[in-house]
């Protein structure tokens, strides 16, 4: 394992201990989206760029993207 | 009391878990290092039996197709249910996309963003199309192709607005799309049991690897699973949009 490997692996690990520290959804998406973009890095670094591709639409864009929606339906006051 | 005997408890589990955790990491081989077969023989295989490049999509595609079918209908009934739990009650009504917020007026649109997104829409929806059409060739392949086609519509809102979306989704041709890819991967997936063959089994003429038609029937799975993909994330993206935007409560008249 060389030091980027290891530097993208430790990312990984923080930015998922992150995900799991923040407690209030909305910043929470926000952490989530950093997690996804580490770890389509680590992807990167692991030689797998089609999944890095996905991972970012996915890990980074789509599913914070989907928890910032949700979240604003379900606390908007004015629109219930 | 309780609170130290839960300390204590807690104290022997971990100790306990932790030394057989430490044992199981100390037995794991060293990082990098395979042993198993099946990836070998798949990459001794693959050029000769399939004239395929891409270890992972004949796998995926061919070795074991089945679960890919499988997998494949499983985003598709996600999306349809997702879809299904956010359509509009009876209890709701459609109304257009304004800004709800009465303390702030919309900021001007940046021609920066707007210009990005017009750089970016093309160039990913190119990527995309590549990506899926040499899924047997390149690392890539429907999934990973689909999600980026339909991302070329995410910067369609990210630059512009709900709107500039809605004009992509308006109708069933999207929705069309999807069920087309979903139902043609399937059906081409049943062609070989018509001549009494297994089902899924590559009966097409497999070309010459490297070759953009070649290694069979990969190419037009590829094709099929990146339109349900695509299809399928884009409708997603507007569903919860229109969800959160545009679907309020029906007010009492």
């Amino acid at each position: 394992m060389n030091l980027l490997q290891i530097l993208s692996f430790l990312m990984v690990a923080l930015a998922g201990t992150g995900v799991v520290a923040t407690r209030d959804p909305l910043l929470q998406s926000m952490a989530a989206s950093f997690f996804g973009l580490q770890l389509s890095i680590l992807f990167t670094v692991l030689q797998a760029p089609d999944v890095t591709l996905s991972e970012i639409v996915v890990g980074a864009v789509a599913i914070p993207l989907m928890v910032v929606l949700t979240v604003a339906k379900t606390s908007a006051k004015g629109a219930q | 009391m309780r609170q130290q005997v839960r300390i204590i408890l807690f104290l022997v589990a971990a100790t306990l878990f932790g030394a057989v955790f430490v044992a199981a990491m100390a037995g794991l081989p060293t990082f990098g290092d395979y042993r198993g077969p099946y990836g070998d023989l798949v990459m001794q295989t693959v050029l000769k039996l399939r004239q395929a490049q891409q270890g992972v999509a004949a796998v995926t595609f061919d070795y074991r197709g089945f679960d890919t079918v499988c997998e494949e209908s499983i985003l598709f009934a996600a999306v349809a249910g997702a879809m299904l739990l956010m359509r509009p009650q009876e209890s709701e009504q459609l109304s257009d996309a304004s800004d709800q917020a009465s303390d702030r007026s919309l900021p001007a649109p940046v021609s920066a963003v707007i210009g990005c997104g017009v750089v970016m829409f093309p160039f990913t929806l190119l990527l995309g199309i590549y990506v899926v059409l040499h899924g047997h060739l390149t690392p890539g392949g429907g999934f990973q192709g689909g999600v980026l086609l339909a991302s070329a519509f995410y910067f369609v809102y990210l630059s512009g607005e709900y709107a500039d979306l809605l004009e992509y989704v308006a109708g069933h041709l999207v929705t069309l799309f999807k069920v087309a890819g979903a139902a043609a991967f399937a059906l081409m997936a049943a062609i070989p049991t018509l001549k009494g063959h297994p089902y899924m089994l590559n009966v097409m003429p497999l070309g010459k690897a490297g070759e953009l038609l070649s290694a069979g029937f990969l190419p037009l799975y590829n094709c099929s699973v990146g339109i349900e993909v695509a299809a399928g994330f884009l409708l997603l993206l507007s569903s919860f949009l229109r969800q959160v935007l545009a679907i309020r409560k029906r007010r009492p008249s």
